[in-house]
Order: C-alpha cells, then structure tokens, then sequence
C-alpha cells in the first residue's frame, strides 16, 4: 500500500466524515472458514436540527469480531465506544450495537439465503431472514423478513419488549455491468411500523460507491438524499487465523429531510453495506462482486 | 501594436494578482467562478471544498433581517461526476441568525444553513466546430408553495463553452442563459458570460473573467499536486471570493 493511496483514502474518508450525517460503519461477508477477525471503527454522525449551535455531534468507536464457525456460520458481535457525545444521556454509555449468529445458504447457482437470529442494530432483538435470486447477469430479486423485539441498554437499566414486530420488504436490482452502476428498488414495512419504498442508484468505483436515493413512507412523506460507501484500506492483507484489523468500510448516508426514524432497517452485520450486499461475493458472480476485489491476500482475492 | 501588447498584459498580470477560478466552483460544478460553462470534471471525479463568499456576492434575501444585515458568508460542498455528462452538488450555506432563532437573543451567529443540490448535464461535448452544450440547475427541487422565497440560490440554465488551442496556450469563451426564478435574483437573470486562459507553460493555473449580469469577477485558480485546488477572485475589483478544495479521481 503506497503512502499516497493511504493519504488518498484517509482524506476521502474524513471528508465523508465531515460533510455527511450518516449510519457508520457496516461490514464485509463471510470470512474464510474458521477465522476470526478483530476490527475497530468509527461511527460518525451529526444533526442539524437546533437553532443554537451548527451541528450536533455523535462519534462512536465501534470495535468488533467476526468469526467464521465453518458451513457458513458466522458470530459476530460489536460494541459502541462513545468519544463525542452532543446526542443526550442515551448515546453517553458504552453498549452493544450487535451481538448474532448466521447461516448462510445457498439454492443451486442463483439462490442464496442468510438467516440470522441475535441482537441487531437499531436496539432490535430476533430473528432474520435475507434472499437473493439472480435472475439473469442484470436483473436481481431480494427480500427479507424479521421478527424483532426492542432490547437496549442505553437506559439507566436494560429495557426489552417482546419479539413482535414484523418487518418485510422486498425489492428488485438492476445491475449494468459496462458502467458498474447499480439501481435498487425495494419497498414494504420497515421498522418503525411505517410503510414505505426506497429507489437507490448507486454507481462503483475502485474502493468507493457513491449513490443517490429517493424515498417515500406512509408516515415521513418524500425525503432523498445520498451515500457514500469507501472501503478502508490496507487492500492487501497478510490473513491468519485471528486477525486484528481496521473496519472493512465506511458508509455515510445523508439524509435530506434529517428524519433517522423514516424506512429504516436493522442490520445484521457489524460491517453489512451496500457495496458488498449481504453474501459471500466468492459465491456470488453478481452485481458488484463482479469487479476487482478490494481486499487481496496472498494467495488470492478475499 | 506595442500598446495592443502592453494592455494583455497588464489584463494578464491584474487576472494574475488578483484572483482565480475553475467551475461554478463556488458550488462545486464546473465552471467560473459564479457562472457554471458547459465544460465537465473527469468522470469519477470527487470534490470536497469551502468557499468565502462576500454578501455583495450571494443573493440579497439571505440577509433580509434589518438588525442583523448584510454579513459575508462560507459555505462547504460535496461533488461528484459520476459519468462524463453529469455532475452532482451538494452545498451547505451558512446563515447569521439569532440563537435559537429567538429575535430577543441578542446573540447572533452562524445559527443557520442553507442546503441544497444542483445538478448539470452536458448533451453535446464539444466539436472541432461546435461548442458544448450543457443545461443545469441549482437548488431545483424546492417549490414556492412550500418554500416561499426561500429558494435563495434557484435558477435553471443553458450554457455554451468553446476552447481554441494555440502552441500549447487554451483560450475559452463561455455564455450563459440563467433564469433565476426568484425576483430578488433578478440581478442575475439573462445572459452571462466569460473568458478563461490556461497557458502553456501552466496547465494547472487558469485565468478568468467574468460578467455575472450585475458584476465583474476576474480571478485566478490552480490545481496544485493533484489534489488541491486554490480559487480567489475579485467581484468589482473590490470584493474578494475565493476557496479551497480537495478533489481525487475515484478510479
């Protein structure tokens, strides 16, 4: 890794950063079999919704581990480390932000399937289930599906409610190759109870994705905005089997209308993002998995 | 033509001593310094930058509040060419304001911000005969309705850019139509218009003028070490405009 690659991307990242109120950062699929990974991060978000200051600030470090069972099962679990707080007394404590154990499985060459039961981002607890068909070399189908409970450990003491809630969307992907340009389409209930559809195009560069979404919900209104996704270097690792290393990504999304409550959804992954989707890309000859790698070792891509 | 000499140069050394400019830069388009051209950023190109702007500069209704009144501004912005024919803007204006938006506070500050995106889309790139085309729009998706005459920064254009090389030395003129919607921009509505020079022994410095409709900018800008790019400029000889920005190629 050149030093001018490292400055490049550091720059990116902390101009991301800066300019962008966002979700924080995501994750990277399956690990090679029986590996576990240490990695740490940061989650950076501000607001702009007070008249007596320019912006409210929240950075988390967000530590994790991810391991690799073997047969495609996968724990990972992920703390929250607050170092600024300007949110209140909910975000001041260190807590978990995930803590869950998945299944990925796959139907023949086109059907892949990930089932995850845990404790979620977005304070959720439950279970989860996410599917993608490919239908042809451009064209997509995904749904997923949860049943999720509140759980939080922001408060003075742990607050739970029961596994109730349903959520259920269900979508389609456009993929043009020539241009690596992605256009996603999904709608139905997202967490918050609301009823909603979010339309995304998303182009991919080497290491970034940049992307524009629109979106409407039966209870936000139109709202739109965009994200950016970078992938962290170092891009060529040496991997052993543990292995302690930055935060595969660094996604940020901006929201327009400033409303965090409007076609959300939990994640399942401490390092799931846009760029890389839900599965194993080694298993997965679609989308943007069908560019260079990011991350390679010796050996091979990862 | 010794005096014809004499006057170049000296435009060129008051362009030099005074300001610069590449791009609507002030927004991040490509462009002049208030004027976008119909020339286009590298495709994945990404640009993150901050822009002083002077209050003769921006539009009058952003500093409507008599007790606070006319105040020079900054502002940040986000962009990107994601293909060759198109560039995204996001900009952030910083607005003086009472504290909690409390007329009674005597406490006043950079409280407030404006936000919005502009977009410009280029249809025909540019012929050995014919100029480029390019149409584009700031802020356009706020409404009256919703917004009243918040829409401080709104106007749709058209715009034409054509370069002449000569040994290595690039000469361009661009003109500008812009419909500002909002009567307190009318200063700026019609035709606008402007020249640039990049030298040969320079490619990354060029030289600007500029006639917004209601004022002329001269300035300067240069791309240093790939990554940087310096802007200053002078509005009517007086006012200083000028920025910096960090820009990569994502490729």
């Amino acid at each position: 890794m050149s030093m001018l690659r490292w400055f490049r991307m550091s720059c990116l990242v902390g101009l991301v950063s800066l300019l962008t109120a966002g979700e924080g950062l995501r994750a990277q699929p399956l690990l090679p079999e029986g590996e576990v990974d240490f990695f740490v991060g940061v989650d950076l978000r501000y607001r702009d919704i007070y008249f007596n200051k320019v912006y409210d600030w929240l950075i988390n470090l967000t530590p994790g581990v991810k391991w690799h069972i073997g047969r495609q099962w996968q724990v990972a679990a992920q703390v929250l480390i607050p170092v600024v707080n300007d949110y209140g007394e909910r975000y001041k404590k260190v807590r978990i932000n995930l803590a869950a154990l998945s299944k990925e499985l796959y139907v023949g060459q086109r059907g892949f399937v990930k089932v995850s039961g845990g404790w979620f981002t977005h304070e959720r607890y439950g279970l989860d289930a996410k599917g993608f068909w490919i239908v042809n070399s451009w064209l997509g189908l995904e749904a997923q599906a949860g049943l999720t409970g509140y759980l939080s450990m922001a408060g003075p003491e742990w607050e739970a409610s029961k596994p109730q809630r349903i959520t259920a969307l269900a979508g389609a992907d456009v993929y043009l190759t020539p241009w690596h340009t992605q256009f996603r389409l999904r709608g139905g209930r997202f967490l918050y109870e609301d009823y909603g559809v979010i339309g995304d195009v998303m182009r991919h560069f080497k290491h970034c994705s940049v992307g524009l979404y629109g979106e409407y919900s039966d209870k936000g209104g139109k709202n739109g905005g965009f994200k950016v996704v970078v992938m962290l270097p170092p891009y060529r690792r040496t991997r052993h089997k543990v292995n302690f290393r930055p935060a595969s990504c660094f996604q940020q999304v901006y929201n327009y209308g400033s409303n965090g409550y409007q076609n959300v959804m939990y994640k399942t992954d401490p390092e799931e993002n846009e760029r890389e989707g839900w599965f194993d890309r080694q298993r997965m000859p679609w989308g943007s998995n069908t560019m260079a790698p990011d991350f390679t070792e010796k050996g091979g891509e990862r | 033509m010794r005096r014809i000499l004499q006057v170049c140069l000296s435009l060129v050394g008051l362009w030099i001593g005074t300001a610069a400019l590449q791009a609507q830069a002030y927004v991040g388009i490509t462009g002049l310094v208030h004027i976008p051209t119909a020339e286009m950023a590298e495709e994945g190109d990404v640009r993150a930058g901050s822009f002083f702007l002077p209050a003769d500069f921006v539009p009058e209704n952003m500093q409507r509040n008599q007790e606070i009144g006319r105040y020079n501004t900054f502002n940040y912005y986000l962009a990107i060419t994601p293909f060759s024919w198109i560039e995204l803007s996001y900009v952030c204006t910083f607005l003086k304001a009472h504290k909690n938006n409390d007329p009674t506070n005597t406490v006043i500050g950079y409280y407030q911000k404006d936000r919005h995106f502009n977009v410009k889309v280029r249809p025909l790139k540019e012929g050995r005969y014919w100029p480029a085309l390019a149409i584009g729009a700031q802020d356009p998706g706020r409404s009256v309705k919703d917004n009243g005459d918040y829409a401080y920064f709104q106007n749709f254009y058209a715009v034409a850019s054509k370069h002449v090389t000569l040994r290595g030395h690039e000469l361009a003129a661009h003109v500008a139509y812009r419909y500002y919607r909002s009567d307190f921009n009318r200063r700026w509505r019609g035709v606008a218009g402007g020249i640039t020079y990049r030298p040969a022994f320079a490619h990354n410095l060029r030289l600007a003028g500029e006639y917004t409709g209601d004022a002329f900018l001269v300035g300067v800008d240069c791309l240093l070490w790939r990554h940087l790019f310096l802007q200053a400029s002078l509005q009517d000889g007086k006012h200083f405009v000028g920025g910096i920005r960090l820009q990569m190629n994502l490729f």
